[in-house]
């Protein structure tokens, strides 16, 4: 689903995205606004990515207030199976699973927001630079990007963050270490197409300096693809830090997190404890496919703008 | 796989007996819980959501060796046998001759001497079936068929046949005759030399050997001397071919219980002495890497290093065969996955369940669970020393009311009710329970909040005001968190309870060993199932774990008072030495180097017909007692 460079020319319409195709009618030529507008007009699977995604940012805000029990205290009442007293069933801790789910947010959307805003803005600004400056700088950054992108991601993971240690801080920077080479790539391939247009030339010849061209002319016409993949890495990141959780190398049991809860829950499956696990899948499985839509929505969006 | 008839071709087929048995338990389950199959599709979807991280971390390289199909054995040792014993007198057709049995992990290495230092369960179960000792413990049946060891009854003779005194600190041993290892070599007194040759020598990379030597008062600390002679002079000596004389350098009543200690049986010396080389002259890389060389029950018969392990009977046991002539030994890392083999009749033994999965087969009626509740296992939480806070700047009396604080605040009931399901019994003092000389203090401490914000207040942390630094981390390792976890998070929640605010930390199994070893004490709080004693004495106990210095004290603990007494202890004799081990035991139960918790029973799921369970404190099972009713 993420976008490489090159794809650029595959613009998404309507139909890609779940919607009723009426002939073969193109988006209109209009606005950025007024061609989201559209979108979701014509686009119920858009509507629902949407929803989800402002679901998943509104219990990142307020999800812990709606909690019906505490979150982390140990309790009496173990592996309960879902019921009117406990909506989505109790773990082996006794803890209130529908209140850890609606809680958990804070913690895997958290990460995934900050991460992909760090990857966004330093990878962007890397991609501006060798992009407009090439030169061995720019082929020694593009060649550990490469680097970066040619471990497995997990295996990578795992390995920061078991050395760096397990906290808050620094599985959001792993997170976003792993996803700037993909910024960069983004950003540097548009840039060294606009540095060749005229108006680039043009601001030379009026005696602009290189870096105010590159900053405020080429970057902002540069960054449609590196938008539109957002979405798209916010969702990977959820589903990075609930692995990490989930395999012991993220988040700290009992912080209320998707992955750690699945792990809790994943060996009593076998004896019939089917919910401990069963709802924060869930939870993680719509997050995350509500990110994945808005971020294709994106894509259409902005690469018809370049 | 199971039932009558097992061979070895169908386990080949490893991974499809996995998902038989997943569907077979599946359909018990169904049966047993008058559920439809729509019903079950919630399971389903739960499992699917699972399964989608699993192969997320699948993905990542977190793939599962043990369910890839073994591979042919590497060498079929050759199995001479001068004089096979008797067959047991049972008709062919009724006696299953393999056994399966599924554990957490397998060994990668065998030496007992070599760089895994003889810890692990699955290294010690092996070379407890493939080995012999000079003695064991005396087993009896508790009417179950179970065969429990009594710490305190007189030595059974196994390799020996009497042990007497012959002069001041001098015991000779009289060996048995006419007993063969799996490869026709005779077990002589040159066996036993050769052993403790290799012993003294501490050229390997854990002398394990000379430590347990030494704690017996055998061989003394001048090996590690620049320069020392390492080779055996008259510690212990050759009388004839089926005598040795051992001597003590001091008084020591822990000769000769500690030969019945897995890592002092004896070698195969003839074959051990044919893979020797200038390099490696006791045959580690031998012993390590590739076979083993013993007079025991089993050898082995394939080994594919951390994945399974084949073990065939000795044909000619001088104690007879064993109605399981070959043992499958497999490693299945998931609880759940041994489980739902163990109650399909795919597997006949299971180690390692959580609680609550023996409590799955104590329902079920294809398994049920053997366990030993009077064993020497414990459950108890390590307080560091040296971190803060609960270092307290070095204040030993500070430390003290920390720790005592800590144990008040102990959530024994919920821990016992929700993780334990009441199989425990709780550790009321230092010193295993079970060991004759053991001291119990049977309600010093009991949950008690109001004691506990006391004694934090008595500290100078008032409702835990204060407490701070790096050391508020109860750590335990990831492996065993099904089991772990909760009982973490029960002492979590008591603490926050009385303000005492910690954060939990898993570790992978090896880092936690290794940051929670002696030299290193990495660990201000170290939640642990683990640490067995295998020589069932206080002195033995003492000496590990709450000396200045010993080679397991994990938490730093030093008291001037108690190192003092315990140098005269372990030279006395009879009443006294009792009593200066109590003196020692009533300092530990004030000054708690740990929280004691529980006192776990040792379980192990089999298939329902299994009997002769023959346990011992790390869960090792000796394959050549068990049988089918």
């Amino acid at each position: 689903m993420s976008v490489e460079p090159g794809e650029y020319g595959a613009v998404g319409d309507a139909a890609d995205m779940g919607g009723e195709r009426s002939g073969d009618a193109p988006l209109p030529p209009a606005g950025m606004g007024a061609q989201v507008k559209e979108l979701l007009r014509r686009s119920w699977l858009v509507r629902i990515g949407l929803f989800l995604v402002a679901v998943a940012v509104l219990l990142a805000i307020v999800g812990p207030y709606l909690a019906r029990f505490p979150l982390e205290e140990a309790t009496p009442n173990a592996n309960l199976p879902p019921s009117t007293t406990y909506w989505f069933g109790t773990d082996p801790n006794g803890f209130d699973v529908f209140s850890r789910v609606l809680a958990a947010p804070r913690i895997d959307v958290a990460i995934a927001l900050v991460a992909t805003a760090i990857a966004f803005f330093i990878g962007s600004a890397i991609g501006l630079l060798t992009g407009y400056y090439r030169g061995w700088p720019g082929e020694f950054v593009m060649r550990i990007a490469d680097l970066i992108q040619s471990f497995p991601l997990y295996v990578l993971a795992i390995i920061i963050v078991v050395l760096t240690g397990r906290n808050f801080q620094n599985i959001v920077l792993v997170i976003a270490l792993l996803n700037i080479p993909i910024y960069v790539r983004l950003v540097r391939s548009q840039v060294l197409s606009l540095r060749e247009r005229t108006f680039v030339e043009a601001g030379k010849a009026a005696g602009t300096t290189d870096l105010n061209i590159a900053v405020r002319h080429v970057l902002p016409n540069g960054l449609s693809p590196a938008l539109a993949q957002v979405p798209i890495t916010i969702g990977f990141a959820i589903l990075i830090t609930a692995g990490l959780s989930f395999i012991g190398a993220g988040v700290r049991p009992p912080t209320p997190e998707w992955g750690v809860m699945v792990a809790s829950g994943a060996e009593s499956i076998i004896i019939g404890e089917w919910w401990i696990s069963f709802f924060p899948g869930v939870a993680i499985s719509l997050t995350v496919f509500g990110f994945a839509v808005v971020g294709e929505a994106l894509r259409a969006v902005f690469l018809r703008e370049v | 796989m199971s039932g009558k008839g097992t061979d070895r071709d169908e386990l080949s087929e490893f991974q499809q007996e996995v998902l038989k048995s997943a569907e077979r338990r599946l359909d018990h389950e169904l049966e047993q819980r008058g559920m439809t199959r729509a019903q079950l599709i919630k399971g389903g979807m739960a499992l699917a959501a699972s399964v989608g991280l699993g192969a997320l971390f699948a993905a990542c390289g977190g793939d599962d060796d043990s369910a890839q199909p073994a591979p042919a054995p590497e060498e079929a040792p050759p199995a001479p046998a001068p004089e096979p014993a008797p067959e047991p007198e049972l008709a062919e057709a009724e006696v299953r001759t393999t056994l399966v049995q599924l554990e957490a992990t397998i060994a990668p290495a065998l030496d007992s001497d070599g760089a895994g230092g003889g810890v692990g369960r699955s290294f010690q179960q092996t070379y407890a079936n493939v080995y012999e000792p000079l003695i064991e413990y005396r087993r009896t049946d508790d009417g179950t068929g179970t065969l429990v060891p009594d710490f305190a009854a007189p030595f059974d003779m196994r390799l020996a046949e009497s042990i007497e005194p012959a002069g001041d600190l001098l015991w000779d041993i009289k060996l048995r005759q006419g007993v063969f290892s799996h490869r026709g070599n005779e077990f002589t007194a040159d066996d036993v030399i050769w052993s403790w040759e290799r012993y003294k020598c501490v050229c390997n990379t854990a002398p394990i050997g000379w430590f347990l030597g030494n704690f017996m008062s055998i061989l003394g600390p001048e090996v590690f001397d620049e320069g020392a002679d390492t080779s055996l002079k008259d510690e212990v000596v050759k009388i004839d071919d089926y005598t040795v004389r051992f001597k003590q350098f001091a008084p020591n009543e822990l000769f000769p219980r500690v030969l019945a200690i897995f890592s002092q049986y004896p070698y195969d010396s003839t074959e051990a002495k044919k893979h020797v080389t200038a390099d490696d002259p006791f045959a580690q890389e031998f012993l390590d890497q590739t076979d083993t060389a013993g007079f025991g029950p089993y050898f082995i018969g394939a080994w594919e290093k951390g994945s399974s392990i084949t073990y065939e009977a000795t044909p000619n046991y001088y104690r007879g065969q064993p109605q399981f002539t070959t043992v499958i030994a497999r490693a299945l890392p998931e609880s759940a996955n041994r489980l739902a083999a163990i109650l399909s009749g795919d597997a006949d033994v299971a180690t390692e369940l959580t609680p609550r999965e023996l409590e799955e087969v104590r329902a079920s009626d294809t398994a049920k669970v053997l366990e030993w509740t009077e064993s020497n296992a414990t459950l108890s939480v390590g307080v560091s020393t040296e971190i803060e806070p609960w270092a307290a700047g070095g204040d030993v009396d500070t430390q003290r009311l920390l720790r005592q604080a800590l144990a008040y605040a102990m959530p024994y009931d919920e821990i016992q009710s929700k993780v334990l399901f009441g199989t425990a019994r709780r550790f009321d003092g230092l010193i295993s329970s079970t060991f004759p000389g053991a001291k119990s203090y049977p309600g010093r401490y009991v949950t008690d909040s109001a004691k506990a914000a006391d004694l934090l207040a008595q500290a100078g942390y008032p409702n835990g005001e204060g407490l701070e630094g790096p050391g508020l981390v109860l750590y335990y390792t990831a492996e065993r968190s099904s089991f772990l976890e909760p009982m973490a998070i029960e002492i979590q929640t008591a603490l926050a309870a009385v303000g005492i605010e910690i954060t939990l930390e898993p570790l992978p199994a090896v880092e936690f060993d290794d940051r929670n070893s002696g030299p290193k004490r990495e660990l201000a709080l170290a939640l642990k199932d683990q640490e067995y004693a295998h020589g069932t004495d206080p002195s033995y106990m003492t000496e590990l774990f709450y000396i200045t210095g010993g080679i397991v004290n994990r938490t730093g603990y030093s008291n001037p008072e108690l190192d003092e007494i315990f140098a005269r202890a372990k030279t006395s004799t009879g009443d006294e030495r009792l009593e200066l081990f109590g003196q020692i035991q009533d300092i530990l139960i004030e000054d708690l180097p740990w929280v004691p918790l529980f006192e776990p029973a040792l379980q192990v799921a089999v298939k329902e017909d299994i009997t002769g369970f023959s346990p011992r404190a790390d869960l090792i099972i000796y394959f050549h007692s068990l049988k089918t009713v």
